[in-house]
């Protein structure tokens, strides 16, 4: 506990420089590449495209640290778990060390993780959730009135939830390169 | 809830709303299928009971016997325990044994021959013993179909009237008349079908 605090003290102390609070709405598209082992089978493998939007709220510095909270909503373009996948969810976290080369705009690398769900219509469950840990790049290039443009590219790993089936469970993981573009504005 | 519908909204524009159409990679469960490894049976032996489930997408069958549960629907007539070992109860007749997982269900049907009747023999037909005497004593059980069958391993043996004697007798019939003498009353009790025998202990 004591290090926790006094790694979120460090954290607001390095953000409350020239932090501001930015709120941004963008797109993802990737090819994530899916890993299922059924029992008793050899491993199947796939490649659904993810589309999705994303809705974040950050807290830091356009050229320096900041962290942010994204919510997205996204769509497999094939079935992974059900005959019917519909609906992901995702929540994630992330820590982003942004830099300013004086070129006008800010490239950033960040770290995080997250969460999310997916819908499904299996005979024993309607959703399979996921944990994800992720890396990435991107850069933000200003546009005046507060707005900025962000693009970045990060790359996720994700273990989802192991989907019962009596006596034994099947187990899925993931892995994907998914592109961000969207816009920020910073109060 | 207010913001997942904000980005559900947005999502349209970038998302569309179509159906996937592919097989999913993941099997999931098709049925359970139970049943016996005999379908008539005797009261005092047992019946296991055996289930499989079949799943989709080219996922092999896969035994669940000790995943499920299981339930009878007379336990008079028989009670299935948590592996699906079924035993018989104090009366005959048919009985439905279902296995069960959520909502995946599967049933068998067994006939139960009750037990009517049991006799005691002792071992060279001799009751009058001696001390430190080891013999065996046999159950012979009559079924409802008037068939007779070996039961002494399936009875509950009871030694009665042993006194200060250190007589013993085990749950395989097996007496030791101890080094006292004396009368013993041995019984063999199976819900209400009973039998017993007094044998005498001499020097």
């Amino acid at each position: 506990m004591k290090r926790f605090l006094v790694i979120t003290a460090l954290c607001l102390g390095v953000l409350h420089a020239d932090a501001t609070l930015h709120v941004g709405l963008g797109g993802i598209e990737g090819s994530e590449d899916f890993r299922v082992e059924n029992p008793g089978t050899s491993d199947r493998t796939t490649s659904a495209t993810l589309q999705g939007v994303q809705l974040k709220v950050g807290y830091g510095d356009i050229n320096a640290y900041a962290v942010e909270v994204d919510l997205g909503y996204g769509r497999y373009d094939k079935n992974i778990f059900s005959e019917r996948d519909t609906d992901y969810v995702y929540f994630d976290i992330s820590l982003i060390k942004a830099f300013d080369f004086e070129m006008g705009f800010y490239p950033f690398f960040k770290l995080g993780f997250g969460s999310g769900e997916l819908e499904v219509r299996r005979t024993l469950t309607k959703s399979v959730s996921s944990g994800s840990f992720f890396a990435g790049l991107g850069t933000y290039l200003p546009l005046g009135l507060g707005f900025n443009l962000e693009a970045s590219v990060i790359y996720r790993a994700k273990s989802w939830e192991d989907v019962d089936m009596i006596s034994n469970q099947t187990e899925t993981a993931s892995s994907i390169f998914e592109p961000y573009i969207g816009i920020n504005y910073r109060f | 809830m207010y913001s997942r519908g904000i980005l559900i909204a947005a999502a349209w524009l970038f998302v569309g709303c179509g159906e996937n159409s592919n097989t999913p990679l993941a099997g999931d469960i098709a049925s359970i299928a139970v049943e016996a490894n005999a379908t008539t049976f005797y009261a005092t032996r047992n019946v296991q009971m055996n289930a499989v489930a079949s799943y989709t997408n080219g996922v092999p069958n896969s035994n669940v016997t000790d995943f499920i549960n299981w339930s009878e629907s007379n336990s008079s007539i028989a009670t299935v325990d948590i592996k699906g070992l079924v035993a018989g109860g104090s009366e005959g007749g048919d009985v439905v044994i279902t296995g069960s997982y959520n909502q995946f269900f599967d049933s068998a049907t067994i006939h139960v021959h009750a037990l009517r009747s049991v006799t005691l023999s002792i071992e060279n037909n001799e009751t009058n013993l001696s001390q430190e005497q080891t013999l065996q004593l046999q159950a012979l059980g009559t079924f409802d179909d008037n068939t007779t069958l070996d039961v002494t391993e399936s009875m509950k043996w009871i030694l009665g009237n042993a006194g200060e004697s250190n007589a013993t007798l085990e749950q395989n019939g097996t007496l030791y008349t101890g080094d006292a003498n004396g009368t013993l009353d041995i019984n063999v009790t199976r819900y209400d079908v009973n039998a017993s025998l007094t044998v005498t202990v001499t020097p």
